[in-house]
């Protein structure tokens, strides 16, 4: 307990750690409470006010307000409710794309088209066999389906295919249609419309009764009264923090351990044990590293509830930001802290910063960023607070990575450990490996 | 004379340059197994320029000091015929020269894979990117002694320039410059050369040492 509590005291003391809580604070202020206090002054939160909207009415000619000052807020367009239209619409972008075997997705910032493997194509056309049936699909692979295609909006349009769409009618069930299409932009990769069929959904102007019930809808029942407020803004709140915590909790162990390399004669001198010494010094990185994400959720708690007070909400959940910590950041950090030590202890050179800094660019760049998370997923992002139907469907898939990411940081650290005591034993000496690299160069 | 100082440039250049450059090395080969690098539209190019290229700047810049932080080399060094501030400047021209090489290099790549981009306009930008960054690096590691610190202080200035909006805090001193011709680089030039300079200032030595 002593030595843990010597760790701690010396990580709290590192000015690394610092500068790690200082731009998670930056973050935590600017990026969170930022969204949070916008989103409240643009009355998002709010039930929509029942005045004229004829200002706001995009007519050609006339001056238009803001449209943050809409008096619906969010809700000034709502879906048309038409399924089978939104399923023809996505029909009539996917066909072509998976005829001429070229997908639009965004990577890295950029659209590109890219092609798929055979095997992949089979996968895709299974899914649409399932869905659409072997009249429709049959009829939609025709080698005459294609022709006469010309330019459109910076598309190809092809007036056969568009025809066989339009006069089908579809019997499916929008929930399984989504499913599938989710099922489809998983298979074709990065990020595509695919994977949350918002981009197809034909949105109108509401009118009052109907901004008022997609309101009830939205944010009366699913963020005040099922998520408790603090359910969505805990998981912005996360995805805000966990940009931080990947790269720069490593970065913090990473210059901490190095320090040990002064005095590691002394220590490996000493009569404990590798797994207590290495056990004691992670519990104790991961335990500060921790400290400020926690304070700070404290800090969003009660600025949840001062929100859940001013709009009477119906139910507030205390520890949903806590919980957060706990469950989503806490593995990243751990990962994070495994990660480095693995590498630090083997090397005894700061690459892992370099690893880590790769890691954290592809996971933080490389899209998607919400929606999917499997296991190459090492942070858990959600965009938005009213995310509740996404985080129930997804709920399973991170409760799996969150414990995977767990495990493997035990894993990495009785790696760790393992290589230590061969360290201390002298049956690995990476210093004559570095001068030995050193002399033949 | 001229021998003695042409043996320290090279000894240092060995000991520094290689490890650091091999770094950076790295950083850019495995963008090309990230991601497909051909025919990049001029957006494309732009991330990759300045988001994730520019991070050699760091990785060249920020160790030039770390020599002498190991087994009380500085004291031995300083104990030298030769000062201190030429071995620094040796290191700090490879490390310069390593980077517009690096920067060029690759921004010639991207042009020879198709992509859409002007050589001249790109390479100064992500030159100005790499460089502020790799500046900040520099300055933090001589000034705290410690290049741990040096390494954050670069990583956390790139990752709150690269989420946090531009309006709200560096309007004036935006590092992707890339995305709009509203940013300019001419901020990122002067900042780098005065977090480069100060250093050298002689009776400055390391008032924060911790280490």
């Amino acid at each position: 307990m002593s030595l843990f509590l010597k760790e701690c005291k010396a990580v709290l003391k590192s000015p690394v750690n610092f500068i790690y809580a200082a731009i998670l604070c930056l973050f935590f202020f600017v990026l969170y409470m930022g969204d949070i206090n916008n989103n409240v002054n643009r009355g998002y939160y709010s039930p929509p006010r029942d005045e004229n909207t004829a200002a706001w009415d995009n007519i050609m000619g006339r001056e238009q307000l803001p449209q943050e000052n809409h008096p619906y807020g969010l809700f000034r367009r709502v879906p048309d409710g038409d399924d089978n239209n939104t399923i023809k619409k996505c029909l009539f972008n996917l066909l072509p794309e998976y005829l001429t075997n070229s997908y639009r997705v965004s990577k890295l910032g950029g659209m590109r088209d890219i092609s798929l493997s055979d095997a992949k194509q089979k996968q895709i056309y299974k899914i649409l066999l399932d869905l659409c049936g072997a009249d429709f699909m049959k009829a939609a692979t025709d080698k005459s389906i294609l022709t006469g295609g010309f330019s459109f909006g910076g598309g190809v349009t092809y007036p056969a295919l568009s025809q066989l769409v339009s006069e089908t009618e579809f019997e499916i069930n929008i929930d399984d249609f989504t499913g599938s299409m989710r099922k489809i932009g998983s298979i074709i990769g990065g990020q595509n419309n695919y994977q949350d069929l918002s981009f197809f959904i034909t949105m109108k102007a509401a009118t009052y009764e109907e901004a008022l019930a997609a309101y009830n809808t939205e944010i009366a029942d699913k963020f005040f009264t099922q998520d408790g407020v603090s359910g969505g803004l805990a998981r912005l709140f996360a995805d805000k923090m966990s940009i931080v915590c990947l790269l720069l909790s490593g970065m913090v162990s990473i210059f901490y351990l190095l320090k040990d390399k002064k005095s590691w004669e002394v220590i490996s001198g000493k009569s404990i044990s590798s797994i207590k010494f290495y056990a004691a010094k992670y519990i104790a990185m991961n335990a500060v590293l921790l400290l400020p994400v926690l304070i700070l959720a404290a800090v969003a708690t009660v600025q949840a509830g001062m929100i859940a007070a001013e709009f009477s909400a119906a139910r507030f959940d205390i520890f949903a930001f806590f919980n957060i910590s706990l469950t989503w950041l806490l593995p990243t950090i751990m990962f994070s802290t495994a990660f480095a030590m693995l590498i630090t202890v083997a090397t005894e050179l700061p690459i892992a910063a370099i690893i880590l800094a790769g890691i954290w660019f592809v996971q933080t760049t490389v899209p998607p960023f919400t929606g999917v998370y499997g296991l190459n997923k090492i942070i858990i992002r959600f965009n938005s607070e009213l995310s509740l139907d996404l985080y129930r469907l997804a709920c399973e898939e991170i409760l799996i990575n969150r414990l995977f990411y767990a495990g493997l940081s035990i894993a990495l650290v009785g790696v760790t450990v393992w290589l230590y005591s061969l360290k201390r034993g002298g049956k690995w000496n990476v210093r004559d490996l570095w001068r030995g690299l050193q002399k033949k160069s | 004379m001229l021998e003695i100082y042409g043996a320290v440039c090279k000894k240092n250049l060995k000991i520094f340059l290689i490890p650091a450059a091999l770094s950076a090395l790295v950083v850019a080969v495995c963008l090309f197994i990230v991601t497909d690098l051909r025919e990049c539209s001029p957006i494309f190019a732009a991330n990759i320029c300045q988001k994730f290229f520019a991070l050699t700047g760091i990785l060249l810049l920020s160790p030039v000091f770390t020599p002498e932080q190991k087994d009380n080399t500085e004291e031995t060094v300083l104990a030298k015929v030769i000062p201190q501030r030429f071995v620094y400047l040796i290191r700090l021209m490879g490390a310069l020269a390593a980077l517009a090489l690096y920067t060029a290099g690759f921004i010639g790549l991207l042009i020879l894979l198709g992509g859409e981009i002007e050589f001249s306009r790109y390479f100064i930008h992500t030159f100005a990117t790499a460089l502020i960054l790799g500046s900040i690096g520099f300055a933090a590691t001589k000034f705290s002694g410690n290049f741990g610190i040096g390494y954050m202080l670069a990583f956390g200035f790139y990752i709150v320039q690269a989420f946090i909006p531009v309006k709200i805090i560096t309007e004036h001193f935006y590092i992707f410059t890339l995305k709009s011709e509203a940013y300019s680089i001419i901020p990122l030039y002067v900042c780098a050369f005065v977090f480069i300079i100060i250093p050298f200032f002689k009776g400055i030595k390391n008032p924060l040492a911790i280490y």
